[in-house]
């Protein structure tokens, strides 16, 4: 189901510049869009059409199908609907403090004192900035400015979300946390709008894209489709993304083949042989092989890898190690005299579904349970993702190996043979294992999961 | 840059979680007596309290307050040698001296009146410095709140209090940017100065437009009061309220003892 849809929309500045050329655009409940285009393409206009600040001079624009009525009324129940976060948060951030900041959209939609202080509490934790209520905006980094601001329009509770350039002038870090609190609210059925002109971000974060140019739609369609029309990409002045690039290089020297890829995940797959843990059965009882020894290891076809023996004499033999060799599971080798099978061991990627901040958050959870948890498993490496979750890692002292791009580096981890656990908030859950089975379609080497509740 | 100095002293201070209003209530009280004070010892007695407090008990460095205090001790020095010499009647001479073969005559009327504007002047700029360096202004709002001054009032405080750190941050990068363009003669810096101060002028009506844009995206209807959020609601320590006010009271006890008292 469409929420916003428009038609013919046309605008003009006041000086003659024609911004939006008679366009049509449509943007589905719950998902997330990228309007991109080079400076000047005319994003900012297009995404000030969505909350009525500009009327379109021809065209309409509908609001889950209903035309946007530009009168006091309308207006009121447009701007609580579509929530606008505007690329310098210095421009949005008006009140003395972060809290009186938060608090003013909710004010303004004339709510209790209670429901205020709940709703601002609540918009604050999400994005990470409880610890910060009585600070004056002027004291705050660029990223925290950001997230308060975004903090601002939560508090507003809008279904959608539009937020132009939401990652420009933020630091790697500050980027990759503005887009996961983001993807957590869309996990929570908001539908989010963003403009960019970063090709890397609309590749791997959004599942549909407008190309916008000189005020007219170039294309629109997922990632993969937008990405595959070269020349529509360079006629736009963009570029393609760092990792189609890549790919396109490798591919004609014939080092990778297959579809392009849109994210590292993707990438790495095309190009690399599948990491291997060998596990060999002593054919030879007796050997004169050592637990903890280095050991080379001579595959059948003469290729040699030094690896660490980790040795029970009396079953198995496994050597962990990068095996340079491309062998499929099953296929009979020989280790240095010995003759093995070789079994495809992934790492299990393990869930705990943390409670979302409007259940309760970090405070629902019991801190010794997840040590329990977590002794249970014995995991390699544990990721965080969404806020409430990452309050517990915090809370609970332990080491985040994997704070940002958690579903990816928790998949490249598991596929290199190590155990993950993800602490992962509420709604999130069903997008790590959407993911997970995603990769298991298109991968070879499968990838077991399991849920673990916290008690 | 001082502002900026001064607003995070006010942020980190000792006296930081005093109730507001004790603030207020102590800095205004003072500072009215201390106008009303037709003698100079209770501003000089204030002057000197409200000294102490700033510096042991809010922490203030030394260095900074001095700093602070230098502009007013300016004034109440010049205004102290002007009317000693240009005030009071001919009768009373208590001292004088030659300059270039004119006499110049310190009278005593006016010696004592100039004493008088210097010490209130101390006391009066103290006070405020200690509401300035002790209470961020983002308290100060709640306190003119409580004093029922009109919310219309506060609202605009508290944007001009919200953008002024960005005006100054642009007036300082738009300063910067002549300046690494190279220096010119006296005229040409003159000519940059207007040009950056209309340009300055311009962005700031530019600001302007794209805030109301953005509270208009925030449901902002200019009806409701949509600054006056407050969290907090606290009690007024009595036993504070009650030092404070017996403090006032001496003071003011000292004030009507000392009525029309001169030092000279």
């Amino acid at each position: 189901m469409n929420i916003i849809d428009a038609q013919n929309v046309t605008y003009q500045y006041p000086d003659g510049t024609k911004a939006l050329d008679d366009i049509d655009f449509s943007f589905e409940k719950g998902s997330i869009t990228a309007i991109l285009g080079q400076n000047g393409a005319g994003k900012s206009t297009l995404l000030l059409h969505l909350n009525a600040t500009l009327r379109p001079i021809n065209g309409t624009v509908y609001l889950k199908g209903e035309p946007l009525a530009y009168d006091k009324k309308g207006l009121h129940h447009i701007r609580r609907t579509v929530g606008m976060v505007f690329q310098n948060p210095d421009d949005q951030l008006l009140a003395p403090t972060v809290l009186q900041d938060v608090a003013f959209g909710p004010k303004n939609l004339k709510l209790t004192g209670a429901e205020i202080k709940h709703r601002v509490d609540e918009a604050l934790r999400l994005v990470g900035m409880e610890a910060y209520t009585d600070k004056p905006p002027h004291f705050l980094s660029g990223g925290q400015k950001k997230r308060v601001a975004i903090a601002g329009v939560i508090a507003m509770q809008p279904e959608i979300m539009v937020l132009d350039e939401p990652t420009a002038g933020l630091d790697p870090r500050g980027c990759a946390e503005i887009i996961e609190i983001l993807d957590e609210l869309n996990a929570d059925g908001k539908t989010i709008i963003f403009s960019t002109h970063d090709v890397d971000l609309a590749a791997k974060w959004a599942d549909r894209i407008y190309v916008l140019h000189e005020g007219r739609i170039k294309k629109h369609g997922s990632p993969p489709q937008i990405f595959a029309d070269h020349t529509m990409i360079s006629e736009t002045g963009l570029r393609l993304p760092t990792f189609v690039q890549t790919f396109r290089e490798l591919k004609v020297r014939g080092i990778s083949g297959g579809d392009s890829p849109l994210t590292m995940l993707n990438f790495v797959e095309s190009v690399s042989k599948p990491f291997d843990v060998l596990k060999v059965r002593c054919a030879v009882a007796g050997t004169d092989v050592c637990a903890g020894e280095k050991v080379g290891l001579v595959m059948k076809d003469g290729m040699v890898c030094t690896t660490r023996v980790d040795i029970d004499m009396n079953a198995e033999t496994t050597a962990f190690g990068r095996v340079l060799y491309n062998a499929m599971a099953g296929e009979d080798i020989v280790v240095g005299g010995i003759t093995g099978t070789l079994t495809q061991k992934n790492g299990n990627i393990y869930i705990v579904p943390i409670p979302r901040v409007i259940e309760g958050g970090s405070r629902a959870v019991d801190l010794a349970t997840i040590f329990t948890i977590i002794a249970e498993h014995e995991p390699l490496k544990i990721g965080a993702m969404g806020t409430s979750a990452k309050v517990v890692v915090r809370k609970a002292g332990i080491h985040c190996d994997f704070d940002v791009d958690v579903i990816q580096s928790s998949i490249l981890a598991a596929v290199r043979g190590l155990n993950v656990m993800v602490f992962v908030t509420g709604g999130m859950v069903d997008r790590v294992i959407q993911k997970i089975e995603c990769h298991n379609k298109h991968s070879v080497q499968e990838i077991k999961f399991s849920s673990v509740q916290v008690p | 840059m001082i502002h900026s100095t001064i607003d995070t002293i006010a942020h980190t201070n000792r006296l930081r979680h005093i109730d507001t209003r004790l603030k207020v209530i102590f800095a205004i009280t003072t500072l009215l007596i201390t106008v009303a004070s037709t003698s100079p010892i209770p501003p000089l007695l204030a002057f000197i309290i409200a000294t102490i407090l700033i510096l042991f008990a809010a922490k203030i460095k030394l260095r900074t307050y001095l700093l602070l205090l230098l502009t007013p001790l300016f004034f109440g020095l010049v205004s102290l040698l002007l009317m000693s010499l240009f005030f009071g009647y001919a009768d009373s001479p208590l001292y004088s001296f030659e300059i270039l073969s004119h006499t110049f005559v310190v009278q005593k009327e006016g010696a004592n009146m100039g004493l008088l504007v210097a010490s209130r002047t101390l006391a009066g700029s103290a006070c405020l410095f200690f509401l300035a360096l002790t209470t961020p202004m983002t308290e100060l709002f709640t306190g003119l709140r409580w004093l029922r001054i009109p919310e219309v009032v506060i609202e605009l405080a508290m944007m001009i209090y919200r953008y002024i750190f960005l005006l100054l941050e642009e007036a300082e990068r738009m300063w910067l940017a002549s300046q690494m363009r190279g220096e010119g003669s006296f005229r040409t810096k003159i000519e940059v100065f207007s040009m950056l101060a209309s340009t300055l002028f311009l962005r700031t009506i530019y600001q302007g437009e794209k805030l109301f844009v953005a509270m208009n995206s925030r449901c902002y209807d200019g009806e409701t009061n949509s600054l006056a959020y407050q969290e907090k609601k606290t009690k007024i320590s009595i036993t504070a309220l009650f030092a404070i006010l017996l403090f006032e009271a001496v003071l003011a006890f000292v004030t009507i003892l000392t009525r029309n008292m001169v030092l000279i």
